[in-house]
């Protein structure tokens, strides 16, 4: 005989009655509480299903709450009903197996969802914008990188020289023309010999990278590559993976409110060092398809580069590193591997 | 450990009742990683289903004076509130494609409609929450959620933080005060001193946490051993204004004649956000769940009434069923609401 042990609640106050609840007939149930008994039809029965080892409230037609600890009664009860089936649920959750492949399901759709989804999504979001809004954000950036950077010392005739390579780089380079790019000059400061591009089209040239150049061919290279920047909207696509990224883990980890915060913080670097590394990849894949149309050895990117990774470097954790390894930049540059199209600035170095 | 009495309302004689959780991290880890997949699988529509089955799990396992809590929310309300919300979203990025009036006009309306969710997910969530079959509810004016949301915050902004604390206040003020069980109100216990002496001591601790970073950074010369230095006070920050701040909602709330417990310690908190980190981390997230179960487990054993005679005695309101749009708005906009 089915007897479950339990407490009854009203719903009318939170007087708590200790009640046992017995099949009685194939068709009725009989409750007791407190010396008086009464006969419920068993179908009227409210029995929720099984999760996992807590309390059951079994609803009672008039509203009232029987609140038991015996599973297995309940169960049972259920049974008796003539719903023989566990919960598929709870048979979900029991079975140690299916919950392991659950997990390395999970895992395995996150590492995708980082590696493939992010980027992809934050393509077609940033190409869904039109190239003015894309520059709009960008404006300002160079405010802010004028305290650290310093005027130039460049002559003006070299400035205008320069300024004409420009224009030559963008008549060659591929879907440039929805971008105004304009050159902009200044000292290097702690930069050093660098090149940045901004969203909104300005290309900032230091005065070191242009005294590290042998020849104009090799700075021609380093503005195919700041042009790739902006063509592929490297920024704005940066800042897209980051916040999407961040609400992705955010949603995961729910209302773990104040460890979120920080436990997001080291995969979101390690991530966008990762993206990071895939956008110089690809603007190094522009630079050499822009160098081939204006008909330039693509030797003279290799070399710049070579020369500009003899500058003392910063050294610490190349995981957290925004540019792939030179040597292998150069590789892939020697093997003339273009490839298809595989921030709120990107930088040369 | 000594604790400071609480004084009961009334003079009856008055009796302290724990709170427990019965929560395993084995049982929520497959609960939750079950629901993960089904809602990768089914493209996110059983993420309402999984929140009422995470829910209903943690209210369950949550037990005062020999009953738990119970969960009643059904999923169907969840999805409708959340579909109504994606649509929502979806009108307005297309009217952006269309019209560059659409910030203007969409812009203004979400920011009226902030106190409005806040409402409607504070009322929502009680209203599907139970213990011994008697439900929670919440009920505010607009005015007061505007100013709580709103009003006080934007004050607190425009004299630089030197509101701030006041702003805090009003809003745990208007979430306990506008709260019941039953008919029974819930009524706050702290005042708007408690909170300015809070962050009058947050303030200190992050102009130490500065000062260590500022001579770490000044000794090394490198900035990484700086922020390296600045986590373990990072964390105390955390766990002392996490602390004060549940300390200061719940502590001494009134419900009826009965009062509230709740006493956080800093430290424990920062250990526990802590470990809790570096456990999240370095299990790539599979130990979510555990610290889900070690935070509620620590909290709701700092947590107690005060109960002045009987606790049998609350009576259930006659309410209305309440729509959970509210409710997929604050998750949405990712307010931080917490009761």
């Amino acid at each position: 005989m089915i007897e479950l042990d339990g407490q009854l609640f009203d719903g009318q106050t939170t007087r708590s009655r200790a009640a046992s609840l017995r099949v009685w007939t194939d068709e009725t149930v009989r409750i007791a509480v407190a010396g008086s008994e009464q006969t419920l039809q068993l179908p009227d029965l409210e029995i929720p299903a099984r999760l996992a080892n807590t309390p059951r409230r079994i609803r009672l037609p008039d509203g009232a709450i029987f609140e038991t600890p015996d599973n297995d009664g309940a169960d049972a009860l259920l049974a008796a009903q003539g719903r023989t089936r566990r919960h598929w649920l709870h048979r979900l959750e029991s079975r140690w197996d299916l919950v392991l492949a659950s997990a390395v399901f999970v895992l395995g759709f996150g590492a995708a969802f980082v590696v493939w989804g992010v980027p992809a999504l934050a393509r077609v979001a940033a190409f869904a914008v039109p190239a003015e809004t894309s520059a709009w954000l960008g404006e300002g950036a160079l405010e802010v990188l004028d305290r650290t950077l310093e005027p130039s010392a460049l002559s003006d005739a070299r400035r205008e020289a320069l300024r004409a390579r420009l224009d030559e780089v963008t008549a060659a380079a591929p879907d440039a023309g929805d971008y105004a790019f304009r050159l902009v000059f200044r000292g290097g400061g702690d930069f050093g010999a660098n090149a940045l591009a901004l969203p909104s089209g300005q290309i900032v040239l230091t005065d070191e990278l242009v005294a590290l150049a042998d020849a104009d061919e090799e700075l021609i290279a380093v503005l195919a590559h700041e042009v790739g920047h902006v063509v592929h909207r490297h920024a704005l696509r940066q800042a897209i993976q980051s916040s999407t990224l961040v609400i992705a883990i955010v949603l995961v980890t729910g209302d773990l409110s104040a460890t979120s915060g920080s436990v997001a913080l080291l995969p979101t670097l390690l991530a966008e060092a990762r993206f990071s590394q895939e956008f110089e990849r690809e603007a190094d894949a522009y630079a050499v398809r822009t160098l081939d149309r204006a008909g330039i050895d693509e030797a003279h990117f290799a070399r710049i580069l070579r020369r500009m990774d003899e500058d003392p470097d910063e050294g610490f954790a190349s995981f957290f590193s925004t540019h792939p390894n030179t040597d292998e930049r150069i590789r892939l540059l020697e093997r003339g591997e273009s490839g298809e199209d595989a921030a709120p600035r990107q930088s040369l170095k | 450990m000594a604790e400071p009495a609480l004084e009961s309302v009334a003079s009856q004689p008055s009796e302290r009742v724990a709170f427990e959780f019965r929560g395993t991290a084995s049982e929520y880890f497959r609960i939750w990683i079950v629901n993960l997949s089904l809602t990768i699988l089914t493209l996110g529509i059983y993420s309402a289903w999984a929140k009422v089955r995470r829910n209903r799990y943690l209210a369950a396992s949550t037990r005062v004076g020999g009953a738990s809590f119970a969960y009643l929310a059904e999923p169907m309300a969840i999805l409708k509130g959340r579909a109504l919300v994606v649509g929502f979203f979806l009108v307005y990025s297309m009217a952006q494609g269309v019209s560059p009036l659409a910030d203007a006009v969409f812009g203004p309306a979400i920011f009226l409609a902030i106190p409005w969710a806040v409402i409607r997910s504070m009322a929502f969530r009680a209203h599907n929450t139970a213990w011994r079959n008697v439900r929670f509810a919440f009920g505010a004016p607009y005015g007061a959620a505007f100013g709580a949301y709103i009003g006080y915050p934007l004050l607190g902004a425009l004299t630089l933080g030197v509101l701030y604390p006041n702003a805090v206040f009003r809003q745990r003020r208007f979430l306990v005060d506008n709260s019941a069980f039953g008919t029974t109100r819930f009524q706050i216990g702290s005042s708007n001193r408690d909170f300015y002496r809070a962050f009058g001591m947050i303030v200190m601790l992050a102009l130490v946490l500065a000062a260590t970073a500022g001579v770490v950074w000044s000794i090394s010369g490198r900035f990484w051993a700086a922020a390296v230095a600045s986590v373990p006070m990072g964390f105390y920050l955390f766990g002392y204004a996490a602390s004060q701040i549940s300390n200061h909602t719940y502590h001494g709330a009134t419900l009826g004649p009965h009062r509230l417990r709740c006493r956080l310690e800093p430290g424990p908190l920062a250990l526990l956000y802590a470990s809790n980190a570096l456990a999240i981390l370095l299990s790539l997230g599979l130990l979510i769940p555990w610290a889900h179960i070690r935070s509620a487990r620590y909290r709701l054993s700092r947590m107690g009434i005060v109960a002045a005679g009987s606790l049998d005695e609350f009576a259930a309101a006659q309410g209305d069923d309440v729509s959970s749009l509210g409710d997929a708005f604050g998750e949405m906009m990712d307010l931080d609401i917490g009761l």
